[in-house]
């Protein structure tokens, strides 16, 4: 099969205008027209390879529509800003992934998650008006992503004061990933100190918990200075406290009971960390692990990873977001992938009809579809909620 | 890269999630396989169809369609709709004591009919009947 030279001008362009925004920042109208023009001034020349071509092609592409006076135009623009961030935040995810795990991450943050690495709004906005007020000249998007990967390297991971210092001024984005670290923890205590299992027995365990935590942090009653070993030690402390009171209550209480610690041990370390009790199987906060994959902040982000669980059966979470629903999805993707009229829709499936009742079944089939869409999304928040 | 992209690479490359040299070496493949670009193109063709559009045609719509949609239209729909259920609630409560009323009244008038029934078989029924089937109407009664 030969290359078609406007397919893949096409797709380099769809590809930016995806990553970059391009087309809501203002930057052209039309991606298909760019591409055509871009297809028919700038051909592969002899013996050159597509890296060699691509590159061509977007810098002189970029070069033409002047980006680099572009950005300095869109600085304040909040949907250049949140287009930084997004790239910020691919470059963090990156380097999460290949760094070793900070000890405020191992204290702090979920299983999969960080605190060290991520970015925190406030932060975001310190970092754009340092690097970004005096806008750097980017002649394309290569260099401007090239800019944001050395501002993640430069500035993260995160220092321990700062995210101490976010906690106590009560920042809910460090709380809730801090709220989601306790979770297992909880179940891993309550399993081997009071017998209690399953999430809906912990509950109110592990939000009694986030209170107590919380109010400690926030109105400076841990001893100063406070560090992330300190955060997770009382938090130990008070599950441990709790989980006395309910073992004290069921009668059933062990004889040493009253010579547990109130502080996080090196055994407990070894106990409650990383244990595989600390993931019970039927645990759900941390079985789909969405918050790797999805910036819960983005709306492009959240959207995107609903179509490909959708899209892709073989996604673990495709057989739970269509249940029950797998025939009107198969409709939908009739009538969005193949792009069958309605009519086309009710031929294949309900035989030929004519008239009124044709009318009828079309206007049925399309209420179903946009029912569905309704409902898909509904159970696809709930999965979020779930699985963040 | 030989043979097809793997789905969760595709995936990636719809989400963004790759680095540029993946992402180029994503985009050499589809260069030459429309099977690939086939399953991508249906992602975004999905997208569009869940989001592209609803966000597209609500921008578009005409001021009727925005005034039927605005929260002061559903306001307005629900305090109506409130009222209706009120009246008609209202109205079946009262046609329903007139139907328990008239319920009473008619079985209050069966229990008449009865004991005016009992009441209107007298001594003088009772000859008649014995004079036309003689003394077995006192047996078959």
């Amino acid at each position: 099969m030969g290359r078609s030279i406007e397919k893949d001008a096409l797709e380099l362009l769809t590809k930016e205008n995806e990553r970059y925004r391009l087309e809501r920042l203002g930057l052209f109208r039309s991606v298909r027209e760019e591409a055509a023009a871009l297809a028919s001034e700038y051909p592969p020349l002899e013996g050159e390879s597509f890296f060699d071509w691509k590159t061509r092609c977007l810098r002189e592409f970029y070069r033409k529509k002047g980006f680099s006076a572009f950005c300095r135009n869109n600085v304040r623009n909040p949907q250049f800003e949140a287009v930084t961030a997004s790239i910020l935040k691919l470059h963090l995810r990156r380097l999460f992934e290949s760094s070793e795990r900070t000890e405020t991450d191992r204290y702090l943050a979920p299983d999969s998650d960080t605190l060290s690495y991520a970015l925190e709004p406030e932060h975001f906005q310190e970092l754009y008006t340092l690097n970004f007020s005096r806008m750097p000249s980017f002649g394309n998007t290569r260099e401007l992503e090239s800019f944001c990967r050395r501002l993640a390297a430069d500035n993260f991971p995160v220092d321990e004061p700062r995210i101490i210092d976010g906690m106590k001024g009560n920042k809910g984005f460090y709380w809730e990933k801090f709220y989601l670290k306790l979770k297992p923890i909880t179940a891993a205590f309550c399993y081997q100190m009071s017998g209690l299992a399953g999430d809906n027995n912990i509950h109110d365990i592990w939000s009694d918990t986030c209170i107590s935590v919380n109010r400690a942090v926030v109105e400076r009653r841990l001893k100063e200075p406070v560090d992330s070993k300190a955060v997770i030690s009382y938090s130990v402390g008070v599950l441990k406290n709790k989980n006395k009171e309910i073992a004290r209550s069921r009668a059933k209480a062990p004889t040493d009971i009253d010579l547990i610690q109130y502080k996080l041990t090196a055994e407990d370390e070894e106990k409650y960390f990383n244990n595989p009790v600390t993931k019970p199987e039927n645990f759900p906060s941390h079985a789909g692990n969405l918050s790797s994959y999805i910036d819960f902040s983005d709306k492009d982000s959240v959207q995107g990873y609903f179509v490909v669980i959708l899209y892709n059966k073989e996604h673990p979470l495709h057989d739970e977001l269509v249940k029950g629903y797998e025939d009107k999805v198969q409709r939908m993707f009739e009538h969005y992938i193949d792009g069958l009229s309605y009519e086309e829709i009710v031929a294949r499936h309900f035989g030929d009809m004519e008239g009124k009742e044709l009318v009828k079944e079309c206007a049925r089939v399309r209420q179903e579809i946009k029912r569905l869409k309704t409902s898909l999304y509904d159970r696809y928040r709930k999965m979020i909620e779930k699985y963040r | 890269m030989s043979g097809h992209i793997d789905i969760r690479t595709l995936s990636d490359y719809f989400l963004n999630r790759l680095t540029s040299e993946e992402e180029t070496a994503v985009q050499e493949h589809l260069s030459v396989c429309p099977e690939c670009r086939a399953r991508l193109e249906a992602m975004r063709r999905l997208r569009r169809g869940m989001f592209g559009e609803e966000e597209s045609s609500m921008e578009r719509r005409p001021v009727f369609f925005r005034i039927l949609r605005s929260g002061w239209t559903k306001a307005a729909a629900a305090v109506i709709l409130i009222c209706g259920i009120g009246i008609f609630t209202y109205d079946t409560v009262r046609n329903r004591s007139n139907v328990v009323e008239q319920h009473q009244i008619q079985n209050a008038r069966d229990i008449e009919n009865e004991v005016f029934a009992i009441d209107t078989f007298d001594t003088e029924d009772s000859l008649y009947y014995q004079e036309k089937y003689g003394d077995d109407f006192l047996h078959t009664r």
